[in-house]
């Protein structure tokens, strides 16, 4: 079962390109995300990021990791299911198209850094919970003063004794209020360059003087703001190489851009459009929106194909750069035409806002939907990246490539 | 001779490199013939100067433009093609005829082989903006005989429509071709034009614009790419939504794509003894043909089950 408001009764949609393996684990995924996300509706919170309630998003994660889903593209060795990075990113695509509350978790968010840099004793200690869904983590590396630009940090690690005292105040951080524990990064060395001025860290957010605060974005649901107030930090809290954090942290950003959870909301999204253009009954307005689906349509297979470049690149241990840009930045901005085209051809229905996640019911609940969907869509092209660096990056690799013989 | 089989990926990189010289060439209109006859399995080794039919444009079998009526042992044909690239000077027209439904004959989409000069048919050559020798045909009761029907005699139509599927694919590669050719001259023209001091290239306005033809040129690259390799996969007919879908894409982007350079290359760039104007102009005319955008809508609409097939 994939959606009741079937798309295309006589036709069908392009998908993703997959091989024999990962189709047989989409379907696995899908299967299995469409059973969890069926009483869904049962558990909204409009205050949280997934817009489900903590108690459903716990239970889902912890059943996902059962299933070995969290971890999928783990080593082996470290406890993972050993499977190429795509599959880590078809699970992702699945989540984002059932809207289930597993896209942002621990392992997505901090497993990067902490399998490239973490000791053996940090990786014992953390991987188990991440991959298993047990636990709930959070990266805070912006500050007021330091978005894009991460060498304006100011938060300091300053040592004493065998480790830091930690003293600052970061914002901008998904989920803080609902996670165990955090990765920063601070300052350790108020004299050197950047490259070798950062550490990162692994903080516990019951540590004394760590205070999280939840700030309302404006689609209603909160992001975390917080203060280090001299947090004493212990040898082992250090990630990686002291004064390595900023390279560190630069390729675990990397790491996570192939873009397929924005693709998976786009998919479910236009699924619906489609199935709705097919019962308006005036044909100059259906018409007019069938044109606007098959014209997003075709943005989404360029998504795909931008996608699977990534991917397959990803795959193969190849470092994607531009790439990952151009796909980043086409998926985002896709999102925000979908839901500027999306609430035009709905009208004044997808002007009332109510963040239902899972099947909408009828044309009330599906413009409801939309209305939530026109506010959030405006942050994907500003985080993880704003797309004017990524257009920066895409252009340095065609200025570098056409600069060849 | 025998007709070999047309090597799709290898007529989608020559077109690539034609398009990206910049030069007229009748290389996709002789491989679009070649793909017809392979459709219909003629392999007799004749050639034909052009493909008259303007189902090549409007990609749609019920098009009537040009009507064949039964007439005795033959057919009547009238009516006009408003667009034929490589038409001036032809002198072996291959035609695709959509014929009149009459008892006993099959309708359908009919394949002929004619001579030019042939009384009745008249060629306009037109001024084009695309240096394509293009022209208008007008046939005025043409007595054809069945004796000139190329390959078997039953409606061709499925067997026109993935060669034309096939044909599409090149005309996308030209179209590439010429538009990454317009987007590299773009960038080296930027990276060494110097005004207020430092390269047009310093400039984000103009970094930026150059991610997005880089973006626009990739992503139809990569689209034409999984038609083609459909088509290899399926035995020469590729999956026709796919092939719609990266035609919607070529026509939406490309156009714009030459348009920036023109832009990047400021007044320079406006004359006529640069190349600029010349892949402007020939990806802006294969957007016209082998579907524009309100006839791959309609089709794209159709095979996605949104509106009725065509």
């Amino acid at each position: 079962m994939r959606t009741p408001v079937v798309a295309t009764p006589s036709g069908r949609l392009l998908e993703l390109r997959l091989d024999a393996a990962q189709r047989v684990f989409r379907d696995e995924v899908r299967a299995f995300l469409a059973a969890e996300m069926r009483e869904a509706r049962l558990h909204c919170d409009p205050l949280d990021l997934t817009g489900c309630s903590l108690e459903f998003e716990r239970a889902h994660q912890q059943r996902a990791g059962a299933r070995g889903y969290l971890g999928i593209a783990v080593p082996l060795a470290q406890g993972g299911g050993g499977k190429p990075p795509s599959f880590r990113a078809i699970y992702s695509f699945e989540a984002a198209y059932h809207d289930a509350p597993s896209i942002d978790t621990a392992m997505v968010l901090c497993g990067a850094p902490i399998l490239a840099y973490g000791s053996d004793e940090q990786q014992a200690r953390l991987l188990p919970p991440m991959i298993r869904g047990e636990v709930l983590a959070c990266i805070a590396y912006t500050e007021a003063g330091a978005g894009s630009d991460l060498t304006a940090i100011e938060t300091l690690a300053v040592p004493d004794g065998d480790g830091f005292v930690l003293r600052g105040q970061k914002v901008l951080v998904t989920g803080a209020h609902k996670s165990q524990w955090c990765i920063t990064i601070a300052r350790t060395d108020v004299e050197a360059r950047p490259r070798d001025a950062f550490t990162m860290f692994i903080v516990p957010l019951g540590a004394t003087g760590v205070r999280t605060s939840r700030r309302a974005t404006a689609n209603g649901w909160t992001l975390s703001e917080i203060r280090f107030d001299d947090v004493s930090l212990g040898r082992d809290a250090v990630l990686g190489m002291v004064g390595r954090g900023w390279p560190q942290m630069t390729a675990a950003l990397v790491d996570e851009r192939s873009g397929l959870a924005w693709l998976g909301w786009a998919t479910r999204l236009i699924e619906r459009l489609a199935g709705w253009a097919a019962t308006i009954p005036d044909p100059i307005r259906r018409h007019d929106v069938v044109n606007a689906v098959v014209s997003l349509h075709t943005d989404l297979v360029i998504g795909y194909r931008l996608a699977e470049r990534v991917l397959d690149a990803q795959d193969q241990g190849h470092s994607t750069g531009a790439d990952a840009a151009a796909s980043k930045v086409w998926a985002t901005e896709l999102l925000q035409r979908i839901a500027r085209i999306a609430l035009e051809v709905v009208g004044v229905d997808a002007l009332t806002w109510s963040p239902v996640m899972g099947d909408p019911v009828d044309q009330v609940a599906l413009g409801g939907r939309l209305a939530w969907e026109y506010i959030e869509r405006i942050h994907p092209t500003i985080s993880v990246g704003a797309n004017e660096l990524q257009r920066d990056s895409i252009a340095r690799a065609a200025f570098a490539r056409a600069a060849r013989p | 001779m025998k007709r070999t089989r047309p090597d799709l990926r290898e007529a989608v990189e020559q077109a690539r490199g034609i398009g990206a010289s910049g030069e007229a060439s009748g290389h996709l209109v002789r491989t679009t013939c070649d793909l017809v006859l392979d459709s219909l399995e003629v392999r007799d080794g004749a050639t034909y100067d052009t493909l008259v039919s303007p189902v090549v444009s409007s990609r749609d079998p019920l098009d009537e433009s040009l009507l064949a009526s039964a007439s005795g042992r033959g057919w009547l044909v009238s009516g006009t093609v408003a667009h034929v690239p490589q038409a001036v000077g032809a002198s072996r027209l291959l035609m695709v005829v959509r014929s009149r439904p009459f008892a006993g004959r099959e309708r359908g989409l009919r394949v002929y082989s004619v001579d030019a000069a042939m009384s009745g048919i008249t060629i306009v050559p037109l001024t084009s903006i695309d240096a394509d020798r293009s022209a208008r045909i007008e046939f005025d009761a043409v007595r054809i005989g069945d004796e000139r029907a190329v390959g078997p005699s039953r409606d061709a139509t499925r067997a026109v429509d993935a060669a034309l599927d096939c044909a599409t694919i090149v005309a996308m590669a030209e179209m590439v071709g010429a538009a990454d050719a317009a987007r590299i001259a773009a960038i080296r023209w930027v990276s060494e034009r110097i005004q207020f001091g430092e390269p047009l290239a310093s400039r984000q306005a103009v970094a930026h614009r150059v991610a997005d033809m880089t973006l626009a040129c990739d992503a139809v690259g990569l689209l034409i790419e999984s038609a083609l390799a459909s088509a290899i996969t399926n035995g020469g007919r590729p999956d026709p939504l796919l092939v719609a879908t990266a035609k919607l894409a070529a026509n939406e982007h490309l156009p714009a794509v030459t348009a920036h350079a023109h832009q990047l290359h400021g007044g320079e760039g406006y004359y006529a003894d640069r190349p600029l104007h010349r892949w402007h102009r020939r990806v802006t005319s294969l957007a016209m043909q082998f579907g524009d955008r309100p006839t791959l809508r309609a089709r794209a609409a159709g095979l996605l089950g949104l509106a009725p097939a065509i």
